[in-house]
């Protein structure tokens, strides 16, 4: 029988395959049965350096994955069970959650030693427009209207009294025009996406935004609220709004409203265009039924 | 001879990767916009190549993603932790303590979360269903804010805070009963908020919010801060393996 060295050293079997999961954490299949296989299958082994000599941090993502180990609803874990989920020695694990716990990141039973999370976990990105799971969906969608459409897509949400791209795709045919980067925020009621934001709100949502609007733009809200009234009248009828040179000089847009059931967030899909190419045959014939089959998806992606 | 037992030091560990890794994250994390290695190395004062090794190594994991013109903003890992977190807590189970709140049309009962000196919402239970709030804004309480920085101040036993001191009259509620309450005349909206200590893991408001377009009588208020304080008191003393306590 012919044993490959480090088996023989070892004793154990070479892994089938291994695979780079999404942490930089490389996860090996084995080929034994039953209830090992599956532990042994489920087991990450730490990482070595992404490239010899490359500016990948182990020490910082063996940290950040033993804050992973938790999922579903565990609460407490202990050192062992946080080695088992982590591939890490149980050296490493015992000296890396004490530096989280000392970090305040995780805190430690007294009676039996066993660990959970607590809220600074928080602080690392949760609740954070950009760390939602919009982009991940929505990446394709994007794409696939920006190049049958030769417009610029983007997709927001709404963030209090401003909206912020999370995504974003520029035509392949204009490919140098200027985009906003994700992560900018444009003001609600100076924006197409604002307004298709606004237009979905009730008049119960609306009413608390509308002193604090008046606050901010003083003189010019009158002409605004003329311009949002508009809005919501067309989208009650159409489902989506149309802007022109609203934000940007000659640039017209589309956009819809997306509202994932169970969740509060409204996203807004646009797609923005140069004016001398925004009229309304094009408009109503391919860009906006197109738009309006692409937000059910989203819709549907994003709904939990 | 006898050997006598050594006691063990507890040790303390200092991991500086880990340590300066996860700061760059909280710095990305309260820029909530886009940021250059740049900026990084200003806010932290960590060394240029340091910040472009950490950046590079929490991109990879997916916890950063660089957009366009070198800029990085959070990626779509960065939320996971903290997810689990609040997963862990289990906050829709306190549904029924609410039942006689939000029953009423329109009112809902919202859970922040203290990260730093800010008021992060997390949670929000209404008749139309529990949610969590993901992407960090609960819309309709933004006019709140004076009501949570009060509340905040109280239960950190603060005098003062990065948004400035509290409102006198919100002061004076909190420290005489526990809880404090702001009516909204143009919004039309009552809420009543008061913090809750879930010991060593977690720091929070319960505010409840309900519509009200007549300035709340006494009778209401009454009513409505014996629901708070006792939704509270229950939410810290409900899990025996979190020792809890109210404020």
């Amino acid at each position: 029988m012919n044993f490959h060295p480090l088996q023989t050293v070892w004793g154990a079997p070479e892994p089938l395959s291994s695979t780079l999961d999404l942490t930089g954490v490389v996860r090996r299949h084995h080929a034994t049965n039953g209830a090992k296989a599956s532990r042994v299958a489920a087991r990450k082994v730490a990482a070595p350096r992404q490239e010899p000599g490359g500016d990948f941090v182990d020490a910082l993502a063996h940290g950040i994955s033993l804050l992973e180990c938790w999922q579903g609803c565990d609460v407490w874990l202990s050192n062992s069970e946080l080695a088992e989920r982590s591939g890490l020695t149980r050296p490493t694990v015992s000296r890396l959650s004490s530096v989280l716990e000392n970090l305040g990141y995780l805190t430690r039973e007294s009676s039996r030693g066993r660990l959970r999370l607590t809220s600074a976990t928080l602080g690392l990105g949760f609740g954070s427009a950009l760390s939602t799971c919009a982009a991940f969906p929505a990446k394709a969608e994007l794409e696939d209207l920006a190049s049958d459409l030769d417009v610029y897509a983007a997709l927001s949400i709404r963030r209090i009294d401003k909206v912020q791209i999370v995504e974003n795709v520029a035509s392949p045919l204009h490919p140098d025009a200027v985009l906003n980067d994700v992560g900018a925020m444009l003001p609600i009621c100076r924006s197409a996406s604002g307004l298709a934001a606004m237009s979905a709100l009730t008049e119960q949502e609306m009413s608390p935004m509308i002193p604090r609007l008046v606050a901010h733009y003083g003189m010019r809200w009158a002409g605004l609220e003329r311009q949002l009234a508009s809005k919501r009248m067309e989208y009650s009828h159409k489902g989506y709004c149309t802007s022109v040179a609203i934000l940007s000089q000659n640039v017209g847009a589309v956009a819809i409203p997306i509202m994932p059931a169970g969740t509060n967030d409204i996203y807004i899909l646009a797609c923005g265009m140069s004016a001398l190419d925004f009229y309304p045959e094009r408009v109503e014939q391919s860009i906006a039924p197109k738009m309006l089959r692409t937000a059910r998806a989203l819709t549907d992606a994003l709904s939990r | 001879m006898t050997v006598q037992p050594v006691a063990r030091e507890a040790r303390t560990y200092k991991v500086n990767s880990l340590d300066r890794g996860l700061d760059v994250l909280r710095v990305i994390r309260n820029a909530d916009g886009p940021v250059r290695n740049h900026d990084i190395v200003t806010r932290t004062g960590l060394p240029k190549a340091t910040v472009s090794r950490l950046v590079h190594t929490l991109t990879v994991m997916g916890y950063l993603r660089r957009i366009d013109q070198g800029s990085y903003v959070l990626g779509q890992a960065s939320g996971r932790s903290g997810r689990a977190m609040l997963e862990g807590l289990k906050l829709e189970r306190y549904a029924p303590l609410f039942g006689n709140v939000i029953t009423i049309q329109g009112a809902y009962v919202a859970f922040g979360m203290l990260v730093g000196q800010k008021v992060v919402p997390v949670f929000r239970w209404s008749a139309a269903g529990n949610i969590l709030i993901t992407s960090g804004v609960d819309t309709n309480a933004v006019d709140d804010t004076a009501l949570m920085t009060a509340c905040c101040l109280h239960l950190r036993d603060a005098a003062d805070s990065a948004a400035g001191p509290p409102d006198p009259a919100l002061r004076q509620q909190l420290s005489q009963s526990g809880w404090c309450h702001q009516w909204h005349r143009e919004s039309a909206r009552l809420t009543a908020a008061a913090g809750v200590r879930l010991s060593s893991v977690a720091e929070g408001i319960l505010s409840f919010h309900l519509p009200q377009s007549a300035s709340p009588t006494a009778s209401e208020l009454a009513w409505l801060g014996q629901q708070v304080l006792a939704a509270a008191a229950a939410i810290a003393n409900e899990s025996p393996n979190q020792s809890s306590e109210t404020t």
